[in-house]
């Protein structure tokens, strides 16, 4: 069923998983204050990164399907969001796990986890519209330009609850983070990205296959129609 | 499908709070003066070696809580392009089943 | 009336079309008349909800005034292409050279008008039943619900145009549209608070416009594509 590649790359982002949860859990150290809970960290930083990638990865797409037309644009956009959605579902909520234990409660108003929440309730609404309107071409229109309008949103919700109210930990910018720490760092950044890559990978791959069945079922349906044409009227010349 | 997917999210999230009453009970009134400290404070500092970590609410449930959603989300996702992936093979062997004894009828006729 | 040779200018369109809408609406009166009587129960909800009984009722004001002018909106935009869907006349709408983006911006004035009458009551409503004095520190409370009004209106249309054909619609809008609208509903509601105690609400207002500037340029662009689509492939909608 699977080609090579894609088997491979599967092999190679169960062996990135495996070796960064060895990294995560083997190498970096535990943190002084919070705990074995930050080692949720790792993940879900880069599971955030990887749904971000996935949206924008979508309303890209999605922008070429507009303009183009071009079916298999719909294809990667629709497996661009979904995986998106995955990872974001992650993200909100391992980040409340952690900030229970690390802030003292599930949730807090802050910009970061709003602006996710806020993407992630977009993306939901785009597979749950993706599933309510079948696979018709005004289902297709309808949700790129959702993607679209969704991205575009994403840097105002952004600037908003920046300006609104602010107190994540700046780690990474501020270099608050030790070497073995970034080492784990970047391990889940690879393997969550090449798990990433993967299913979407799938995902196109499964679309591209219901597409050409689709395709196919309407070509035997007016050659099925041809045939009858033929039978019933014998005098009907072959066109 | 979709509503496998929700159906997951809803048990994780279900049992991250079903983790809830544990950690409070261990906590106390202690989370107000805790994130107060927390959130001015920026970066994260290894633990010494041998150095007791502070515990008072389980992390280490609630860190297995995570990366259980993690996988339990991956894996649905991956078990639901399975199931759609059978119905799409299904789907391509009864056309080309349609489509061979379309070319039969086209023979005979 | 003569008739023009020369195709009329956008204006003239946008014109032409809100007076046909408008004209509608006034002989009916139906969606002034059922939004008002929803708005009067949003609020008489909020009261029996225990929020105007609070000390922090000045703060709650204007969440619950922005909250309730997403709500009016919704109930505003989903009804668009109610009647041009019952006799089909959106293709025929479709028809005129060049009438996407007149249709688009005629509708969108339209909502903005009915929206913005329900909000000037609301605002008296929940002025007097949160005793909050909304003038008493200039007109940025009522300019930023102009604006922010006409944002709300330009996403709504364009979701409302786009989601014409699709099943569950009613529940869709609004699930989309409130998403969409979050950054306005914090721009505003900041605003609102900014004016009552006072401050300047400049930023929160720039970041009203920023919304209403790119979402009036892509629901124009959006709005098009989206009528093309319904007006040539109805049927395979559903």
């Amino acid at each position: 069923m699977m080609s090579d590649k894609l088997s491979w790359m599967a092999v190679f982002a169960s062996l990135a998983v495996l070796s960064a949860l060895g990294v995560v859990f083997g190498y970096a150290p535990v943190e002084a204050s919070m705990g074995i809970v930050q080692k949720i960290f790792y993940f879900h930083v880069s599971s955030a990164l990887a749904a971000y990638t996935g949206f924008f990865l979508c309303c890209g797409a999605s922008i070429y399907y507009l303009l183009k037309g071009d079916r298999r644009a719909d294809v990667v956009a629709r497996a661009g969001a979904e995986v998106g959605v995955l990872f974001c579902t992650f993200v909100l909520i391992s980040g409340p796990l952690w900030a229970r234990k690390a802030w003292g409660t599930w949730w807090t108003g802050e910009p970061r986890l709003m602006l996710t929440m806020v993407a992630a309730l977009i993306f939901y609404a785009y597979v749950v519209v993706r599933s309510i309107g079948g696979r018709t071409e005004i289902t297709r229109r309808i949700c790129a330009a959702l993607a679209i309008l969704g991205v575009a949103d994403i840097p105002l919700v952004h600037f908003a609850v920046q300006k609104w109210r602010g107190n994540h930990p700046r780690v990474l910018r501020n270099g608050g983070i030790s070497d073995e720490m970034e080492v784990a760092l970047t391990a889940a950044m690879l393997a969550v990205f090449s798990l990433f890559a993967t299913l979407v990978l799938l995902r196109i791959r499964v679309g591209m296959a219901e597409e050409k069945v689709e395709r196919l079922h309407r070509l035997a349906t007016a050659r099925g129609n041809d045939i009858e044409d033929r039978r019933r009227s014998p005098l009907l010349e072959n066109p | 499908m979709k509503r496998l997917l929700c159906l997951v999210a809803a048990v994780a999230v279900l049992s991250a709070f079903e983790a809830a009453p544990a950690a409070a009970e261990g906590s106390g009134a202690a989370p107000a003066a805790y994130s107060a400290d927390r959130l001015s404070k920026e970066g994260f500092v290894p633990a010494a070696p041998g150095q007791a970590v502070e515990d008072s609410v389980p992390g280490g449930l609630l860190m297995l809580t995570a990366y259980g959603v993690l996988w339990t989300l991956v894996g649905g996702y991956l078990w639901r392009l399975s199931r759609r992936t059978a119905a799409t093979q299904r789907d391509l062997d009864a056309l080309g089943q349609r489509l061979d004894d379309l070319n039969a009828r086209l023979k005979q006729g | 009336m003569s008739v023009p040779r020369r195709t009329p200018t956008l204006a003239q369109q946008v014109w032409l079309l809100l007076q046909k809408d408008l004209r509608v609406e006034m002989r009916t009166g139906e969606v002034v008349a059922t939004s008002l009587l929803f708005s009067a129960v949003l609020v008489s909800l909020f009261v029996f909800a225990g929020f105007s009984t609070r000390k922090a009722a000045s703060e709650g004001a204007p969440g619950l005034l922005w909250m309730a002018s997403a709500f009016v909106a919704v109930l505003v935009v989903t009804r668009t292409f109610e009647r041009e869907r019952e006799d089909g006349a959106v293709t025929a709408l479709l028809l005129i050279p060049g009438a996407s983006t007149a249709l688009f911006f005629a509708k969108l004035v339209y909502n903005w008008l009915l929206l913005t009458l329900v909000q000037g009551v609301l605002l008296l409503l929940v002025g007097g039943v949160f005793s909050v004095d909304w003038f008493a520190h200039g007109y940025a409370v009522a300019v930023a619900l102009l604006l922010g009004g006409f944002g709300l209106c330009a996403v709504g249309t364009t979701l409302a145009a786009l989601l014409a054909a699709m099943r569950l619609r009613e529940v869709i809008v609004p699930v989309v549209l409130f998403p969409l609208c979050v950054p306005l509903l914090i721009a505003g509601a900041q605003a609102s608070v900014a004016a009552i105690r006072g401050q300047n609400s400049g930023a929160w207002m720039v970041t009203i416009l920023l919304f209403d500037l790119l979402f009036v340029g892509l629901g124009q662009w959006l709005f098009g594509l989206a009528l093309e689509g319904a007006g040539g492939g109805e049927g395979d909608s559903e």
